[in-house]
């Protein structure tokens, strides 16, 4: 069906940021559910390049690596949410009943990626997905960086809240594990050289994205506000004379005798 | 600054110093296997950095042609946000040409994925965590 790439980047550069557009702007009930539409529509069609495509390029990679990955992340999501709002949440709060379904889905998620990782990684004709340490690299470095930061807060907030970073502490742990794992074992598919290279080049990756994207983050911003400073303030007017209050009365009086 | 947050100052020092060491050792490591490499490596760091203000940069592009069509300066931000992408877009284009452009962008994608996967899980995990000894405080100081 498709010759090119173009089935994988038309959805993933215009129809998803379109049907987002459509969902978060003010628009209609109806604009609404045609962007809700519109972005599962893209997605399939993303997720689906790799049967659709078979010239085995950079689309059908980032395609198999995304539909590995939609599994254990869903799950993960739904354990965050599950966990979040089975607490004493303020917004919308779950029955206490579904919070060991929440730890449930999130080892089961854990459990999956780990899986992923060690036993049957995604590969394309016996070789290893190039994406694929890409996105775990990426991953285990953020997890590793993040919860560090997360400590520092959770500490730095007070009430002593060592047992809640205890709590946290197996994901950093398990990061740690992992990369040194993949770092002196063959992955299937793989050679320890090119893991090592992978993984190095993927916490290079973390680091130039993040400061690419907080970067372009700062133009928007300096951008934006550039753009309402510039905006022409118009000159104060004058007070109201006692004709037009007059004026002004005689017409509110007017409205509320017809209201009568 | 109180005794307690000086001591999480100091916890905090401690535990960044695992994700340094971390990097450090698989930087030797790398070193030791082909020291040539490493400038590449690094430069494909600001290859991906780029790529990833291309990225943005579209979503900025986009953001701006459904906002702006009642702003005074409406013409000016779709301006503005035009430049941001175009700037980064056409470095790597000069750099790379458009397929070397194409494979930064798929990288700079799945590493965005990654670390916004990681970034959600610990904070979400963690407001989980505190929100719910937070709850169990309370009740136990209301008995």
């Amino acid at each position: 069906m498709w010759t090119t790439g173009s089935g994988f980047w038309i959805p993933i550069t215009l129809m998803l940021p379109l049907g987002l557009a459509w969902v978060v702007g003010r628009h209609s009930k109806a604009t609404k559910m045609a962007g809700s539409v519109l972005i599962g529509v893209s997605i399939g069609l993303a997720l689906s390049t790799q049967w659709m495509v078979n010239d085995g390029g950079i689309t059908v990679a980032l395609s198999q690596v995304l539909l590995a990955i939609l599994g254990p992340s869903m799950l993960l999501g739904c354990a965050v949410i599950l966990l979040v709002f089975s607490t004493d949440s303020p917004v919308g709060p779950l029955p206490p009943g579904v919070r060991p379904l929440g730890v449930i889905a999130l080892g089961a998620g854990l459990a999956w990626l780990l899986a992923l990782a060690l036993i049957s990684p995604p590969g394309i004709s016996g070789l290893l997905n190039p994406y694929w340490f890409v996105w775990l690299g990426g991953l285990l470095f953020s997890l590793l960086c993040i919860s560090v930061i997360a400590f520092g807060f959770t500490i730095s907030m007070g009430h002593a809240r060592q047992k809640e970073i205890l709590l946290l502490a197996p994901l950093p742990l398990v990061s740690i594990a992992l990369l040194l794992r993949l770092s002196v074992a063959p992955s299937p598919g793989s050679t320890i050289p090119k893991a090592r290279t992978a993984l190095f080049e993927s916490g290079l990756d973390v680091l130039g994205s993040v400061i690419g994207s907080l970067l372009t983050l700062a133009i928007t911003v300096i951008l934006i506000v550039y753009n309402e400073r510039a905006i022409a303030v118009l000159p104060e007017a004058p007070p109201l004379t006692s004709q037009e209050i007059g004026h002004i009365e005689s017409v509110i009086q007017g409205v509320q005798g017809e209201d009568e | 600054m109180t005794d307690k947050g000086r001591h999480g100052m100091r916890i905090i020092r401690l535990l960044s110093l695992g994700p340094m060491s971390l990097l450090l050792m698989l930087f030797i490591l790398q070193w030791g296997q082909n020291p040539t490499s490493i400038f590449e490596i690094i430069m494909e760091g600001f290859n991906v950095g780029l790529a990833s203000m291309v990225a943005c940069g579209w979503i900025v592009v986009i953001y701006s042609l459904t906002t702006s069509r009642r702003h005074p300066r409406g013409a000016h931000q779709v301006c503005g946000s035009l430049v941001i992408f175009a700037v980064p877009t056409g470095l790597l284009v000069m750099l790379h040409g458009i397929e070397g452009m194409i494979e930064y962008i798929a990288t700079s994608l799945v590493t965005l994925l990654a670390v916004g996967t990681a970034a959600a899980l610990v904070f979400g995990l963690m407001v989980a965590f505190v929100t719910d000894a937070r709850a169990r405080q309370e009740v136990e100081g209301t008995k």
